[in-house]
């Protein structure tokens, strides 16, 4: 509602009583006047009836004067009637004057010749009052019988003596009254009429015949009261006020009748001045209403805009206030305010310009109104730019999307927001940014858009980065390094407890985060525990920190496990954390102790092989001495020589498993497989063991069925002699040794049980191990301890394995080794062995003395040619006199290598056949294939066994 | 006279011979038992002995030689022990054996030995 309206209103509301009270005195005013103007015509009334019944006493005297007649007292009514005649005659307004009896009869009548008696006409109501009451009777208009025209007959008794006689009767002319009401000298077009008491008019003006009945308005209101006034209408009808008087003389009415318009006239020029009056005083109120509004709202309008422009942020301007004191004060304060909003946004603009963040406000509309320097420096571009969706240029384009959903979806739910975008920079770099948003509401709480702020984050996320890829590295390696990292607090609780350490415990992480550490360890570190660490707090001397050191862990099955510690300590604010390390080195304990095993085993294997080496070496000296100092051909000497034979013999069998187990360790020993009855070779075998008398002091009972096997002859041989010497070595003498051959199944399977001291059931394993050997026994019965552990590699090279079996200490033994049995071949070969009868013509060259002759007499003793020749140029000499099918070569001569020789011998013989056999101490594969390459056809290993020197010569032929 | 305790026969055999060569009478035995047996049934003047035998240790026969024969010479030709501890032969010598060797000895030098212990 406009003030000016406000005002108009407060003023015609103080005008309202002022103009109900001028509206009450106008109408006070309108009915006095009527009121007045009423007392005025009925006043009329009365004195123009007053002049009426003037009128009517006048006719009634005169009458009352003839009544007085001498000659009607007399009777002399003819006389009478003469007298009436002249009286009538002086009387205008007299029609007649009619005598009749008070019993009703005619006498005689003026007007007319005297004569004739009749009964009376006309009026008769009148003239029966007069007769009854006896005195003067005014009538109603009416007609008679003599006087044909309407009039009004007065009666007036005649009595003598008291009693009536006579009724003088006057019928007047009706006119005769108008003069009387024309003397009221009424408004012309006011209506005085003059009614009789049947209601029909007497005389009026403007005239009306007589004898018409009034107006229906008339008749209804006279009778009600004798004087009064009502509103009706004329017989014309016309509206009218009209006063009415009775009269007390004749009953007669008289009425004024004033036009309406007439009376009413002075109510409607009354309203009319009161309206204009309302008008006039509604028009002033407006205008002062206008005018003071004008006072006030200008300055209030102004005041305002300056507000909404300061709302705004734009330049104020403060116009004239104007005079109103309370405008004034509202135009300082608004001008303080003015200047405090605008300290205070010029603080709010120093603030966020120097701020390092960068700020930005948007509207209600989501669109951006205001950026900080910060921002606009970063983007280097002016705020026109960026306003609006301006910014948005600038985000990268991968971002962009997701950026505008996050911003769109908080803004529309008036939520605060945060998310990570890229922006380019002014050098076009684009930097990560964070930028948090919040809704921003007025006091009253109306939503007025956003304002955010946005920090450069990429340093902190490359840094987070960076950080994260640190932590990622840190918890691969804590994660899958195979040692248990577990951390604790002062107090001892796990705080970290890394897989390695739940597979080294056996306790998941959940399990012991929290809980002591103690938990891990089995007295007397667990009892010791608090303590190292109270002390290490205490003291700050560290005790194991820094310094590995070899504990026992506690698992959770309860089995303790030697493990390596190392804690180191680590700070984190003021707390210290220690950070244990541990790795199970059970297995590690172990491996030391089978190493320590294994150099023992290695140390007592050396001293076995000083000592296994010194026997022989003992009785050889011996001999050679004996042989020195008695006759060759003595007993003595015989004796020293069998010594001598069985000595080497032995040497060169340890020697020989020595670079076996070598080979076979190494798997570098090549089978030299063949096909043949293993019966047949464990015959050979024990026969010469028992031609060579070791045999001798056992009860040795071979039980051996034909078995076919494909292998190497010499290995199973090996294998043969090594479970005998075994037998025998752990066999008291006398006792009995089993050696037994079978098929089973695919398997040839040989047996060599003895009631020797045996081993306790569970050492039946190791007695294969290498090196092992004596320990089951107080008297160890010499050899180096690998002939078993060469039996079961042997075995195992041939497809086949070895197993040693003892009930127990004493009990004996039975050792069993089973190699893949093969079918008869149908053909059976012929086994090589030494024929005598095929002489061969053999030349031996070799440098060492002994060798050459003890090669020279077992190939002599066996029926060769032999020659022997102790370098390469005398050889060749020899080959080119005696020209030999077969020559032995030692590989290292003084003059020239085996090979050499090898060579030229070839080159000597042509086309004619040689066989070479290669004797080297080396037994290696690289020499034995050197040998073949350069033309041997054999390969023998020194030192040279006769029995295989005879196999390999038969085999060449 | 002299007793020689070996264990092995072929050494037993060879530096018998050899001993015998060189002209000294000679009664051997496989072990210290039966050597003690042979001694105490007629005395030698020279205890030549291995120390690992079976039957009786080598150490122990020499003590209870020493106990019993104090006159006895007592030569030690040891092959080394099978278990590498300790120098058999030096606690051989405390004991009272009056030479010592590690096989294989040359038989010349033990005779020069025997021959400088009887003298």
């Amino acid at each position: 509602v406009k003030l000016r309206w406000q005002l108009f209103w407060l003023a015609a509301g103080a005008l309202a009583p002022v103009l109900a009270l001028a509206l009450g005195a106008a109408f006070l005013l309108v009915s006095q006047e009527r009121e007045t103007m009423e007392r005025e015509a009925l006043g009329r009334a009365r004195s123009a009836m007053s002049a009426v019944d003037a009128v009517l006493r006048g006719h009634f005297t005169a009458l009352s004067a003839l009544a007085a007649s001498k000659r009607l007292e007399s009777g002399d009514i003819r006389g009478f009637h003469e007298e009436a005649k002249r009286v009538l005659a002086s009387n205008s307004n007299w029609l007649n004057v009619g005598l009749a009896t008070s019993r009703g009869s005619r006498l005689m009548d003026a007007a007319m010749a005297f004569g004739g008696e009749e009964s009376l006409t006309g009026d008769l109501v009148s003239y029966e009052l007069a007769v009854r009451r006896n005195r003067d009777v005014v009538g109603n208009v009416d007609s008679g019988a003599v006087i044909r025209e309407p009039a009004v007959r007065i009666h007036v008794p005649v009595a003598y003596g008291g009693s009536i006689r006579y009724v003088l009767t006057v019928p007047l002319k009706p006119e005769s009254f108008v003069p009387v009401l024309r003397a009221q000298r009424l408004p012309e077009d006011w209506v005085i009429a003059l009614v009789d008491r049947n209601r029909n008019f007497i005389a009026r003006i403007p005239p009306m015949p007589a004898g018409q009945p009034a107006s229906e308005s008339f008749r209804a209101h006279m009778g009600r009261a004798p004087e009064g006034w009502f509103r009706g209408r004329t017989v014309e009808g016309f509206r009218t006020y009209t006063p009415y008087v009775t009269s007390d003389l004749s009953g007669w009415v008289l009425g004024i009748a004033v036009p309406a318009s007439t009376v009413e006239a002075a109510a409607w020029r009354s309203a009319g001045i009161m309206a204009v009056a309302l008008i006039a005083a509604l028009s002033v109120a407006f205008w002062i209403a206008w005018l003071v509004s004008k006072r006030i709202a200008r300055p209030v309008a102004a005041l305002a805009a300056a507000t909404d422009e300061m709302g705004r942020g734009g330049e104020v301007e403060f116009h004239d206030p104007g005079s109103i004191e309370e405008i004034l004060k509202l135009h300082d304060a608004l001008r303080r305010a003015h200047g405090a909003i605008r300290e205070r946004e010029e603080r709010f603009r120093v603030m966020a310009d120097a701020a390092p963040v960068m700020v930005w406000m948007s509207g209600t509309d989501k669109l951006c109104t205001w950026f900080n320097k910060a921002w606009l420096d970063f983007v280097g571009r002016p705020m026109e730019r960026e306003l609006g969706n301006g910014w948005t240029e600038n985000v990268h384009p991968h971002d962009f999307e997701r950026c505008l959903q996050i911003y769109s979806s908080a803004f529309d739910a008036r939520q605060p927001f945060s998310m990570e975008y890229r922006l380019r920079r002014h050098d076009g770099e684009y930097r990560w940014l964070r930028d948090d948003g919040i809704p921003r509401f007025e006091a009253k709480g109306t939503f007025a858009g956003y304002i955010g702020a946005c920090m450069d984050i990429t340093e902190r996320r490359r840094a987070e980065e960076a950080l994260r890829e640190a932590e990622e590295r840190t918890r691969s390696v804590v994660d899958h390094v195979v040692d248990g990292i577990i951390t604790i607090d002062e107090s001892g609780a796990i705080q970290t407890f890394n897989p390695a350490a739940e597979r080294i415990f056996g306790y998941v992480a959940a399990e012991v985060i929290g809980q002591n550490v103690k938990m891990l360890m089995p007295d007397p570190y667990r009892r010791e525990h608090d303590g190292y660490i109270a002390n290490y707090v205490r003291s700050g001397q560290p005790k194991i920190i820094g310094i590995g050191r070899e504990v026992e862990g506690l698992r959770k099955d309860g089995s303790t496990f030697p493990l390596d510690l190392a804690v180191s300590v680590f700070h984190l604010g003021p707390r210290r954390y220690f950070t244990g390390v541990v790795r199970d080195i059970t297995e590690r304990k172990q491996a030391e102790i089978a190493l320590r095993e294994a150099n023992r085993a290695k140390d007592e294997f050396l001293a076995m092989l000083s000592h296994e080496l010194r026997n022989p070496l003992a009785a050889l000296t011996s001999s050679a001495h004996v042989l020195k100092v008695v006759p060759p051909s003595s007993a003595d000497a015989v004796k020293a020589r069998g010594v001598v034979e069985r000595q080497t013999k032995h040497m060169t069998s340890l020697v020989s498993d020595l670079l076996d187990i070598n080979r076979v360790t190494l798997g570098k020993l090549s089978l030299q497989r063949e096909r043949f009855n293993a019966a047949e070779t464990l015959f050979a075998v024990i026969d010469v063991w028992r031609a060579t008398g070791r045999l001798e002091s056992h009860m040795v009972s071979p039980s051996l069925e034909p078995v076919w096997v494909e292998g190497d002859r010499v290995r199973i041989e090996q294998i043969a002699s090594n479970l005998l010497d075994n037998a025998i070595k752990f066999t008291p003498a006398g006792k009995k040794i089993t050696v037994s051959l079978r098929r089973e199944d695919r398997e040839a399977v040989l047996r060599v049980a003895d009631e020797g001291i045996g081993v306790a059931p569970e050492e039946c394993s190791r007695i294969f191990d290498l090196f092992v050997q004596g320990n089951f026994s107080p008297r160890a019965g010499g050899g180096l301890g690998i002939g078993l552990a060469l039996v079961k590699r042997l075995a195992e090279l041939h497809g086949g394995s070895a197993a040693a079996a003892s009930e127990g200490q004493g009990r004996g033994m039975t050792f069993t080794v089973r190699l893949p049995a093969v079918d008869q071949p149908t053909v059976q070969a012929k086994t090589p062995s030494v024929d005598v009868a095929s002489r061969r013509s053999i030349l031996i060259v070799e440098d060492n003395d002994d060798a050459r002759q003890m090669l020279q007499a077992i190939l002599s003793l066996d029926g060769h040619q032999v020659c022997a020749a102790r370098d390469g140029k005398s050889g060749l000499g020899l080959a080119a006199e005696t020209w030999p099918d077969l020559a032995l070569i030692d590989i290292a001569l003084p003059d020239m290598d085996g090979y050499e020789v090898a060579r030229r011998l070839r080159t000597l013989n042509g086309d004619r056949r040689i066989d070479l056999i290669a004797i080297s101490a080396f037994g290696q594969a690289r020499d034995q294939r050197r040998a073949y390459e350069v033309g041997f056809d054999a390969y023998l290993v020194k030192p040279v066994v006769p029995e295989r020197l005879k196999q390999v010569i038969a085999g060449l032929r | 006279m002299i007793i020689l305790v070996e264990d092995d026969a072929d050494q037993r055999l060879a530096l018998g011979l050899a001993l015998k060569a060189a002209g000294y009478s000679l009664r051997e035995a496989a072990d210290g038992r039966e050597a003690l047996a042979l001694q105490r049934e007629r005395p030698a003047r020279i205890l030549i002995t291995d120390l690992f035998m079976p039957e009786a240790d080598g150490l122990e026969l020499l003590q209870a030689f020493h106990r019993e024969f104090p006159d006895t010479k007592i030569v030690v030709v040891s092959g080394g022990g099978k278990r590498a501890k300790g120098d058999y032969l030096a606690s051989a010598k405390l004991i009272g054996a009056d030479a010592t060797f590690r096989k294989p000895v040359e038989v010349e030098t033990l005779l020069d030995t025997l021959r400088a212990l009887t003298h």
